[in-house]
């Protein structure tokens, strides 16, 4: 496919590897000039140095012979406006657009998204809010996704001291609990590396784990192994920009006690000029690292979020939460270079990125046609595809132990028609199944070799 | 360092080259040559060197960072030019191991310089090999390995800079090795016309085809001890004259030209001056040669230079020849211009300096490069004559930023530079001076033939070895545009200290 991209930033930049890993041509435009130079040297890509807003650039960067446009500069007016221009352009090109401020422009559906030729819409804000609300939901769980119409979930665990099977081996699981039978652990996360297990690999403290099974048979496990004693007092949000006002609107729904830390004045006064009235929110003015502060709002498990625009800022408060005896801190970052780093931090449970789910979102829409999804992890560097079996190709209908599988990638789950299996060996994969698979960023091209019945060997 | 993802690099280009060498043991087969056994012996050499560095060199880091980038192009020279020697070397009748690793050098960087005293004697084979490796070298040995074996996760990009000649880098398709394969293909097509329309002339295929690998790569090797002159006729003069001219233009200009785009073909002014440098050196040089007044000794030991003075056709074809192809730096020989008026052969040293367009496979210091110092020295004499005044440099439409500029200037510098110490040493061991400068420029401008005992009938023989060692590597130099060979020295040196 042929893929132009407007932007070279965080999200451009790291769709754009990601793209070109897979084979895709990619063109990409920005107007900063070191960053071009920087990107000329780095990308197998052609990065047009100019304005996404210049029709003569438009050309150049040839959208009238390209098969899908993402816009996804910092700019919502460029996003929105270069995508209208592209649709004039080419009328069968795929727009996307990064919207931030999505609220301003679709407020009661008025104006949709449509009307600006935009044919998929990401708003990082909104995708930050549904995440912070699943992990809130689930307080054990440091990441989760959910597939199959709501009926397979993944969920990602950090392991305690007082985990009741530490140090035992994989397969060691099943006899102890037959929970194990209907679960699949698909990845571990250990020392910042990502292992597909086996049979023989150990629990030890401080892994993270990742299971994925029926939802029911999820619900279950988090609820015999990995619940928390207590349920959150109070939630707290750190920062009070849009993103902080949204969310507490979803948490005022949910009926729950929320206390927002805002340092400046002015901001304090907007949000208690819209959340006056309600019980149950407290706005503070003060600094989220001030011990008096943490003092007063009650912070013993409570449930720390922060979201304020500072990386350094949201970091460091969620650090000083947790040692105020917070039983959950939820950190979010920008800047995604970071997230590797903040991972390691035992006082912080959960960070994600706003702009790696949007990064997932957009790739989603990338994929081959028998591919419906993908999500991208915040934590850790791997990938769910969620695909449909649709041809007949050569894997089918032989045991699973006896197919050769590409390193890197894991059967998660087969769903077939209203069963839910989770495989062994034995299994055989059959026409219209869908699969979940889990697959480390090595081994997606194979991915689409395994599953594609069009034969072709790329020399590696 | 990734020493394991350089050296696995290295390990894909010697199975090209292995691959390549097919090619000479069919002719040495087929002629029946002694130089079966050695050809032979060297593929087995070169793919079991090859299989082995890329087999168990894999490493799980497979990023190249831009320092290391210049490294994997200039060992992949290096590694080329030496195994590239191995039919000779194990042949033996080319002389001693230098000898040969100063020929293959000189082939892949299509200088065409050549240390055989007598070229006609030796086996068909070789001879095929020693003309193949202009072809390889002329649009790129790496740019062959990325197009044949795309290599995952790799950004290639930097490699493609590195080799790639000219101080911007056009692509004409987003991923490299797209890009590639699209210019190897121009170029394989441009072969093969001039092979078949060589043959109309009356060569034998393996004569074309030689020819066509010196013509395409501006290498200049021949199969002939008189090189073109050898072959006494008009029509492959002009064919020969026609495709050194192409060779020397950006080739994914030709590809603007396949798509229909005619558009980017005009506004590229680099080809139009060097057309009109062509144009102005040549008639220069005819009428140096019509007009000037020689010694009757002078006429009488060198006859040739009396038809100059009948008949300015006579003097015409020969300057046409000559300024194509010095400036082309492909380094064909029809008249021995080391006997013409000092005018001339000044005006042709200085020519070696221009050298063809950027992403051609000409060498020298490219068109575009002196177009940009003469604009840049224009605007620094506005700049004196009002302070105030704000210039910025255009060459045709396109703003050249400041980058680009002082990058330019910079290379220009070092160019000269570079050029001086060569000089410099040859003087040191003891060469006159005219051998020594021309024989300079003639390697770092990947010409070939420079003047006086490097002229235009002379070789490279009579050099002791350590000289020799030092013309390689002003080869290299030149071909790969002076850093990446400096990085390498540099890289190497700061290790040991």
């Amino acid at each position: 496919m042929k893929i132009v991209i407007a932007g070279g930033g965080n999200v451009g930049v790291t769709i754009a590897r990601k793209l070109i890993s897979e084979n895709h041509d990619l063109i990409l435009i920005d107007d900063n000039d070191s960053a071009v130079n920087f990107l000329r040297r780095e990308l197998d890509a052609i990065v047009i140095d100019g304005d996404a807003l210049d029709i003569k650039i438009l050309k150049k960067a040839e959208v009238q012979s390209a098969d899908m446009f993402i816009a996804v500069t910092n700019n919502d007016n460029t996003n929105i406006l270069s995508c209208i221009m592209v649709k004039k352009l080419n009328p069968n090109i795929v727009n996307i657009a990064k919207i931030q401020n999505s609220y301003k422009y679709f407020y009661n559906k008025q104006i949709e998204y449509k009307d600006f030729s935009i044919d998929n819409m990401i708003d990082p804000k909104e995708l930050s809010i549904q995440k912070i609300l699943t992990l809130i939901e689930q307080p054990e769980a440091i990441d989760i996704v959910d597939y199959a119409d709501n009926r397979v979930r993944l969920v990602g665990v950090k392991i305690d001291e007082d985990f009741k099977y530490l140090n035992l081996r994989l397969r060691d699981l099943a006899g102890r609990d037959e929970i194990f039978n209907n679960i699949r652990i698909v990845a571990i996360y250990r020392n910042d590396k990502i292992i597909i297990p086996s049979g023989e690999d150990l629990i030890l403290f401080n892994d993270k784990l990742y299971f994925i099974g029926k939802i029911e048979h999820i619900e279950r496990l988090i609820k015999s192994y990995f619940t928390t004693k207590i349920k959150f007092k109070n939630i707290i949000i750190l920062g009070a920009n849009q993103l902080a006002e949204e969310l507490t609107e979803e948490l005022v729904k949910r009926k729950k006690n929320i206390t927002i830390i805002e340092e400046d004045l002015k901001k304090c006064k907007q949000m208690s000029e819209e959340f006056g009235g309600i019980s149950g929110v407290s706005i503070i003015n003060g600094y989220g690292t001030d011990p008096s502060i943490l003092n007063e709002v009650n912070i013993e498990k409570s449930c720390f979020i922060s979201v304020s625009n500072d990386d350094e800022y949201n970091v460091i408060s969620a650090a000083s939460a947790k040692n105020y005896n917070a039983s959950k801190t939820i950190c979010l970052i920008h800047n995604m270079s970071l997230l590797k780093i903040i991972n390691n931090m035992t006082s912080i449970d959960a960070v994600f990125s706003p702009n790696i789910l949007a990064v997932g979102k957009i790739l989603s829409y990338c994929r081959t046609k028998n591919i419906t999804s993908v999500s991208t992890f915040s934590e850790i560097n791997a990938e769910t595809i969620d695909l449909t079996i649709s041809e007949n190709i050569n894997i089918l209908n032989i045991p699973l132990k006896n197919v050769k599988f590409p390193k890197g990638i894991m059967i998660g789950v087969i769903i077939r028609g209203d069963d839910i299996i989770v495989p062994t060996g034995e299994d055989i994969l059959m026409l219209n199944d869908k699969l979940i698979l889990f697959v480390l960023p090595s081994a997606i091209s194979e991915v689409e070799r395994l599953f594609s019945r069009k034969f072709f060997w790329r020399f590696k | 360092m990734n020493w394991k993802t350089i050296f696995r690099i290295q390990g894909f280009l010697l199975i090209v080259i292995s691959v390549a060498m097919l090619a000479p043991l069919f002719f040495a087969i087929y002629y029946r040559g002694s130089d079966i056994f050695s050809i032979l012996i060297s593929i087995l050499i070169t793919l079991s060197v090859g299989l082995f560095l890329s087999i168990f060199l894999k490493s799980e880091n497979k990023n190249i960072k831009t320092g290391e980038s210049f490294l994997v192009v200039s060992l992949g020279w290096i590694f080329a030019g030496i195994f590239g020697a191995l039919p000779f070397i194990i042949h033996g009748t080319f002389g001693s191991v230098v000898d040969c690793i100063f020929e293959s050098i000189s082939g892949f960087t299509t200088t065409g310089a050549s240390i055989l005293r007598d070229i006609e004697i030796q086996p068909k084979g070789l001879l095929f090999w020693r003309s193949m490796t202009h072809w390889l070298g002329g649009m790129g040995i790496i740019l062959l390995t990325i197009a044949l074996l795309p290599i995952l996760g790799l950004s290639s990009g930097q490699l493609y800079n590195a080799e790639v000649p000219g101080p911007t880098k056009d692509r004409i398709s987003p991923k490299i090795a797209d890009t590639a394969k699209i210019l190897w293909g121009i170029y394989l097509g441009m072969t093969v016309i001039e092979t078949i329309l060589l043959m109309f002339g009356g060569m034998s295929l393996y004569e074309a085809l030689c020819h066509t690998f010196g013509t395409l790569a501006t290498g200049g090797f021949s199969t002939l001890n008189k090189s073109i002159a050898g072959f006494n006729s008009l029509y492959i003069e002009i064919v020969i004259i026609i495709f050194m001219y192409l060779a020397g233009i950006n080739f994914s200009l030709y590809f603007y030209i396949l798509k229909g785009n005619f558009k980017d073909f005009i506004k590229n002014r680099e080809w139009i001056f060097y057309t009109f440098v062509l144009i102005i050196a040549t008639i220069l040089i005819t009428l140096n040669l019509f007009f000037s007044n020689y010694s009757d000794d002078y006429l009488n030991k060198f006859s040739e230079l009396r038809s100059y003075k009948n008949s300015i056709w006579s003097a015409l074809r020969a300057a046409i020849f000559q300024v194509v192809s010095i400036t082309t730096t492909t380094g064909f020989v029809t008249k021995n211009f080391d006997v013409w008026p000092d005018f001339s052969r000044l005006l042709l040293v200085i020519l070696m300096f221009f050298g063809g367009c950027s992403g051609s496979t000409g060498g020298g210091m490219k068109q575009i490069r002196i177009m940009i110092v003469i604009r840049n020295i224009i605007n620094e004499i506005k700049k004196l004559k009002n302070p105030k005044t704000f210039v910025s440099l255009k060459i045709g439409p396109d703003i050249i930023p400041d980058f680009v500029i002082r990058n330019v200037m910079a290379f220009f510098a070092l160019f000269v530079l570079t050029f001086g110490f060569v000089t410099m040493f040859l003087l040191f061991m003891g060469y006159d001076m005219i051998t020594s400068f021309s024989a300079s420029i003639a390697t770092l401008g990947n010409i070939g033939p420079g003047l006086a005992r490097v002229g235009a009938i002379e070789n490279y023989a009579f050099f002791d070895p350590v000289s020799k060692i030092v013309l390689s590597i002003s080869m290299l130099m030149g071909r790969l545009e002076l850093y990446s060979i400096i990085i390498l020295f540099y890289s190497l040196i700061k290790r040991k200290i």
